[in-house]
């Protein structure tokens, strides 16, 4: 049969993002793919070595347009553990708290993504709706609806006071109703699952070659999520479940997302709950001494990493980020061997790329 | 799958499944915070070092790989994770550098080989396909992480 090429990108209707991918057809089937990104490469990591700590907190949060208080909060950690510096628990608690406002907020917008791009605008319209509430419980905190800059070395940049946390602790009720709808609503509506299951399939074989994170690799049963796995302040002291499907396919992995979204509810109650007294920052030194260190998170799209050095000197000498998405973009080929043309997109939006986060 | 507990055990486990690899080396060690230990290792043993970690203890996640040119070489750092961080240490020479490819033993790999060759010139040997991953095609001047380099002229951005 004669292949069939078809361009999709760097700027397609199907991408939120720009990258491109060559895709070989056969009839329509799938034969071969290639892919290109780079298109949003802003030498955000070269940049940071011009910049003093404090600047790039907020540098940093604009890797990515989802998650961008993970990455602020985990290049802190990082400065901070150079520095020798313990941020009191108020502040952690805070800090984690917005982490699961964004955990929440990143799985709905996605979910509102893959039932758009099946044809699901019912789904779409209920979960973008209900995203707002999380987002304006962000804004409310922090000023931002996207980007937050909640932090500072040292601690946090914001604090609560108890009517504002009955405030937030109402509003969650609301988003708690709001998606138990969500999560019935997937679990048992056969048009979703039809769309979806069977596509983009990965098994915990491929998982463990291509060194997966984050809920794609949950979606294939490899139990690991950062926040519970490395015992980690506030979660070691909080109650949440990881939740593990075996499938591999784009249905598992919906699946596991607003599972997740739901555990990340009931974390942001129990986070307001039992948020201890006392200060959110402490003072850190103006000088952060030579050496290096790594910092990990379990962002919601999974691992995180931020490696940093220093000289001694006010600005960096390196900073290093990995975002998860890359690690789920070098499985694209393999998820979109031999699928229809009609389920490429739900293969591509099921991993959750964030094509900003892998170009930095 | 079993992780590791902490620092003090990975790096125990680690020398010990390299002393039976690599009889006869010693190896230079550090811990880093939040949870890592460095280890580094001649640059022709990653490959060999990364198979023993995978068969013995059942590591095989890598991270990702870290480029820093440190004014007199570059190093590669190799970060895994099980449990607490792993990270290999590699140091090669600013002049040509070069080093096998781990995308045989790790295809996961292949993104990170890539965006290191990009912005430091390294050159993985072995690599099935070292194309340019985050700069652009028209590129043409030196590796801009590189601290010789002077990053984008004007009509490259």
């Amino acid at each position: 049969m004669t292949k069939t090429t078809v361009p999709i990108g760097p700027q397609h209707p199907l991408l939120k993002e720009p990258m491109s991918f060559q895709l070989g057809l056969e009839g329509e089937r799938v034969a071969e793919s290639a892919m290109r990104i780079g298109y949003v490469h802003r030498g955000i990591e070269r940049l940071c070595q011009e910049r003093s700590y404090v600047q790039n907190i907020y540098l940093l949060e604009r890797v990515c347009g989802i998650c961008s208080h993970v990455h602020a909060t985990t290049y802190s950690r990082a400065v901070e553990a150079l520095m020798g510096v313990e941020v009191p628990p108020r502040g952690v608690y805070l800090r984690a708290l917005m982490c699961e406002f964004e955990r929440i907020h990143s799985h709905l917008l996605w979910l509102g993504v893959i039932a758009r791009n099946i044809g699901f605008d019912t789904i779409f319209n209920y979960a973008w709706r209900d995203r707002e509430i999380v987002l304006d419980i962000m804004e409310d905190l922090s000023g931002g609806r996207v980007s937050h800059a909640a932090n500072t070395l040292g601690g946090s940049r914001f604090d609560l006071t108890d009517e504002h946390r009955d405030k937030i602790l109402e509003q969650l009720q609301i988003m708690d109703a709001q998606i138990q709808l969500l999560l019935g609503a997937v679990e048992h509506e056969r048009t979703l699952r039809e769309r979806t299951r069977g596509i983009g399939k990965l098994t915990l074989e491929q998982i463990h070659r291509y060194c997966v994170v984050g809920p794609v690799a949950r979606a294939s049963g490899l139990d690991i999520d950062l926040r519970r796995d490395r015992h980690e302040a506030p979660y070691d002291r909080l109650e949440f479940a990881v939740p593990v499907h075996t499938d591999g396919d784009v249905w598992a992995r919906t699946l596991v997302r607003v599972q997740e979204a739901v555990e990340s509810v009931s974390l942001c109650r129990q986070i307001l709950n039992s948020l201890p007294e006392g200060p959110v920052t402490t003072r850190v030194p103006r000088r952060v001494p030579a050496g290096e260190a790594i910092s990990r998170s379990e962002a919601p799209r999974g691992e995180v990493i931020y490696y940093v050095r220093s000289d001694g000197s006010d600005k960096p000498a390196r900073v290093k980020v990995r975002t998860p998405t890359l690690t789920a973009l070098v499985t694209l080929s393999e998820q979109l061997a031999d699928v229809q043309m009609a389920d490429v997109s739900v293969v591509l939006s099921g991993v959750d790329l964030c094509i900003a986060c892998a170009d930095r | 799958m079993e992780l590791v507990k902490d620092v003090t055990e990975m790096r125990a486990r680690v020398l010990a499944t390299f002393a039976e690899a690599f009889p006869g080396q010693d190896f230079e060690t550090r811990e880093i915070p939040t949870d890592d230990v460095v280890i580094t290792l001649p640059a022709g043993n990653v490959v060999a070092a990364v198979g023993a970690l995978s068969e013995k203890l059942g590591m095989t996640h890598l991270t990702t790989i870290t480029g820093d040119d440190m004014g007199d070489e570059i190093r590669l750092l190799y970060h895994m994770w099980h449990g607490c961080g792993l990270t290999l240490e590699v140091k090669l020479p600013l002049t040509d550098p070069r080093i096998a490819t781990l995308t045989e033993q790790i295809p996961g790999a292949t993104m990170y080989e890539r965006e290191i060759s990009d912005m430091f010139g390294v050159v993985f040997d072995g690599h099935p396909d070292l194309s340019r991953l985050l700069l652009p095609d028209s590129w043409d001047g030196p590796p801009p992480m590189l601290k010789s380099s002077d990053g984008a002229k004007e009509d490259q951005v």
